[in-house]
This record gives C-alpha cells, structure tokens and sequence, in this order.
C-alpha cells in the first residue's frame, strides 16, 4: 500500500466519484467541487504563464526575465486586442469589443480556407479516386470497390434535390448501410474508450495504491 | 419465460456496474496472455519510427488529458523508448493544458531510466495555448519554433538548447507524433502542419477518435496510426517491453465480453417480449 499522501487523496476522489454509480451522495459533491475549482486555477495558471508571461511579457521586455534578444513591442498589440474584447462588460463601449472579435474571426476564417479545402476536401477527393481493378491483388480490388461504393453512396444520402425513390433510392439505401456501419463502429469506439478509462483508474487503485497488481 | 424477461427487462443497472467491476479487478488480479495481432496501421507507424535514423529530431505533441492517459501514454513511453533506442533526438510539447503533466510522466518513465539527458538528448518546450483550433501555434511551428518557444519549460532559452542548435522550425524536423485526444490535436497538425509544411506524421489517438482520423491514413496524410489501449498495446507488444497497454488488454477484453453479453440479453428481451405480445394478441 502507498505510503505518499497524495496517491491517497487521488484514490479517495477516484472512489468518491465512483459512489455516484450507487447515488448522489455528499463524497461525489465534494469531489465534483474540489475538481471544478482545482481545474478552473489550473486553467487561469497555465494560460496566463502561457498567454500573457510568456507570448507577450517575454517577448517584449525579455530584460525582465533575464532573457537575450532584442524587445519586440508589436505583440503588445496582441494584448490591446485582447483588452478591446474585455470592453464587452464595460456599458457604453461594450461595442468596440466587436473589433477584436472580427480580428480573430477573419484570422480564423483566412487560416481555415485554403489549409481546410486542402486536408479535408482535396487530400480526400483524391484518396477516393482508386482504380477498381489491381492486377494480382484480389483483396485490394474489393477494398476499392468498396471504400468508392461507400463513399458515393453515402454522399447520395444527401442529396435532396432529387426524391430518394427508384433506382436513386436503392442508391440512398445502400448509403444508408454504410452509414450505419460507420455509426456503429463509432458507438464500440466509444464504449471501448469510456472503459478503458475505467480500467485506468481500477488499475490505478489497485497497483498505484495498494500495490496488490504489479 | 415472460416473467423471467420481465425480471431481466427491470435488471437495476448497479448490478451490471459491480459485474463489470469485479470481473475487471479479477482480470488484473489473474492476467492472461493473449495473442496480439497487429494492425497493418500500427505496423506503419513502428516502421516509420524504426526508418529514422541516429542524431535525427522528432517533435511530439502531447494533446491529451489524464482522462485519456490510460489509453495513449502506453503508446507515448513506447514510442519515446524505441526512438530513444534508434539514438533518436526528442523535442516535446503540448497544446493541452492538460498535457503537461503527461510529458512530465513520460520523462520520469523513459528519460530518467534511460539516462536521457535533458536539452541533448531531449527538451521538454512544456505547453502552448493555440486557440481552440490551435492554429496559431502550428503554422508559427513551421516558420519560427523559438516564437513560439522563447524558453524550454524549464526556462533555459532556446539558443542555449544544445539541441536546437540550427534547428529553426519544424521543416528540420524528420517527424512529428501527435498524441491525440480531441481538438486541438491530430487533425489541427495534418491541417496546419502537413498540409502546408509536408511534415510527417504519426498519430496515436483515443479509440473514439480512430474512426474520424483513419480517413487520414488511408489519404496517406498520416504515415501510421495506433489507436486506442489496443493500439497501445500492439505498439509494445512490437518494441518488446510490455506496459499497461498489454497489462489492461486482458481486462479490456474481458470488459467488452460483458458488454456484449448485456447488449445481446437486451436484444433477446426485446424480441423475447415482441413474440410474447403477438402470441397473447393471437388467443
């Protein structure tokens, strides 16, 4: 059995939290509450060593870290857009924080469009142009045929241009399965997910704390 | 037979977590060895570590929580030993608040045993916030690293790194592995990162992530993927050192039998009741 303090409190939370499993009961409030609190420090902690230390303070005035390299002033403006959005609560003025909201909304959308349509569109596109027939590689031939099937069918599900009946509907149907396979493995994904972070924790109280796994 | 599907249909759902809970603490308590084949996606990222060579750097991003620690730090230690086994050089950060702590572990778990030193053999450049996209971070990665990084998370300035000697951006690196459990995290580097810079990339992901990011693999935007504690597992099974990811396999089997088992009782209930109302309907 661990004998550091802090592995203790960890274990305590950690079955605290489990008691919600039986109801909601005082140690799962008291455990919520420390993580709400202890998170929302950790949070402003980082971000301001990260943000405002470190991109901004550092860099123009590094002397006052000791730091070598010449002052660059022009991140300062970073923190003046910063404090246009913090205008939001002042009443009267709320209006100049739209200024810095429009910065980061056109930096954002300017980012996005050309490295966006270049990942996820192009990139894509072309990995679903596949030839359906590979001489000698029978297991190659179908997967291509079914990741191009799978991937017009299911784009034809959303196609609402045209009424999903006749052939065309047969086509939405056959997307339909494709979709519900990818749904599906999405769902045992996420089971598979949600317990191994069970496991994590069942193996943390039992090897971490009270030694008993090895 | 309708009354025992009656008691099963109104099973409390307390039973079914202290089944789960038991059968998972026994299956730690008595391990077995199972047989791990591995996915030509796993194998893709061991042979592109395996293909780098000595004196080369590697960035990788740790962009997860202790939520999802069980799950990708297996893959991270056992990445990081076998690239420190290739005489491969590291460099680590983080876009997660929550990643910092992860790096900390992984250098306690590999570097210190290993006598890794710090700032020559590895730097630890700690975390960076990026926006919610990241953005802002990644693209400046490719152009200026020390913009980004002024200092290492210890302080010691970027031009004293031994390691960052010459090294101006992320193009002098030969590979980046992202550790990924949600945004910002792989997604952003393929957008970001190798979509403009043509940086390779690695990932290992959460297993609610994998069906999302193994489009990417398939475009060849990702050079492998190891998903999930599964993934984790395999990745040790091939760099021979096992860890949680092999020791919570058993457990992680085990755990998925019982579900199934409960998803295929409620299916039997559902039809069992749907039989039983058509044969009362019919007398």
């Amino acid at each position: 059995m661990s004998h550091n303090p802090w592995i203790w409190v960890s274990a305590l939370l950690t079955l605290a939290v489990f008691t919600f499993l039986i109801k909601d009961n005082v140690f799962y409030r008291t455990a919520e509450h420390i993580f709400v609190g202890v998170s929302a420090a950790w949070l402003f902690a980082t971000y301001f060593q990260s943000d405002i230390i470190e991109d901004m303070l550092l860099k123009a005035f590094p002397g006052w870290f000791h730091q070598p390299g010449a002052p660059n002033y022009l991140v300062l403006g970073g923190g003046v857009i910063g404090l246009l959005i913090l205008l939001r609560l002042v009443p009267g003025i709320n209006w100049i924080s739209r200024w810095g909201v429009a910065f980061v909304v056109g930096f954002q959308t300017g980012l996005q469009l050309y490295t966006a349509i270049k990942a996820w569109i192009l990139a894509q596109l072309k990995a679903t142009l596949l030839s359906f027939y590979v001489a000698g590689h029978i297991r190659e031939t179908i997967k291509n045929w079914i990741l191009v099937s799978g991937t017009f069918s299911s784009l034809s599900y959303f196609y609402f241009s045209k009424e999903q009946k006749g052939w065309f509907g047969g086509l939405t149907r056959v997307g339909i399965w494709f979709l519900m396979i990818g749904f599906g493995a999405s769902y045992g994904a996420t089971v598979m997910t949600r317990i191994s972070i069970l496991l994590g924790r069942i193996y943390f109280l039992l090897s971490t704390w009270l030694g008993v796994v090895h | 037979m309708e009354a025992l599907l009656n008691h099963l249909k109104s099973i409390d759902r307390r039973i079914i977590f202290l089944i789960l809970f038991v059968l998972i603490v026994f299956s730690f308590l008595f391990p077995q060895k199972l047989k791990v084949p591995i996915e030509p996606s796993v194998k893709k990222a061991y042979q592109t570590l395996k293909a780098l060579k000595p004196g080369d750097l590697v960035l990788i991003s740790f962009d997860y929580g202790p939520a999802t620690m069980p799950e990708i730090h297996p893959a991270a230690v056992a990445m990081m030993r076998q690239l420190f086994h290739e005489h491969v050089k590291i460099a680590m950060m983080t876009l997660w608040n929550e990643g910092l702590p992860m790096i900390q572990d992984a250098i306690r778990e590999v570097c210190v045993p290993l006598k890794e030193k710090p700032n020559v053999d590895y730097v630890n450049f700690g975390f960076k916030y990026g926006g919610l996209t990241g953005a802002s971070v990644i693209t400046e990665l490719g152009k200026n690293m020390k913009n980004v990084f002024p200092v290492t998370n210890d302080g010691v300035s970027y031009n004293k790194v031994p390691l960052l000697k010459g090294i101006r951006n992320l193009k002098k690196f030969k590979l980046l592995i992202s550790l990924s459990a949600g945004y910002p995290g792989t997604v952003e580097y393929i957008q970001y990162e190798e979509g403009v810079y043509h940086v390779p990339i690695v990932a290992a992901v959460s297993k609610v992530m994998a069906p999302s990011i193994f489009p990417f693999l398939q475009s060849g935007q990702l050079k492998g993927l190891c998903s999930g504690l599964l993934g984790a597992a395999e990745y040790e099974e091939l760099v021979h050192h096992p860890g949680f990811g092999l020791t919570g396999l058993f457990a992680l089997s085990v755990s998925q039998m019982v579900i199934l088992f409960f998803i295929l009782l409620g299916n039997v209930i559902y039809f069992g009741e749907k039989f039983y109302e058509k044969r009362n309907l019919e007398k």
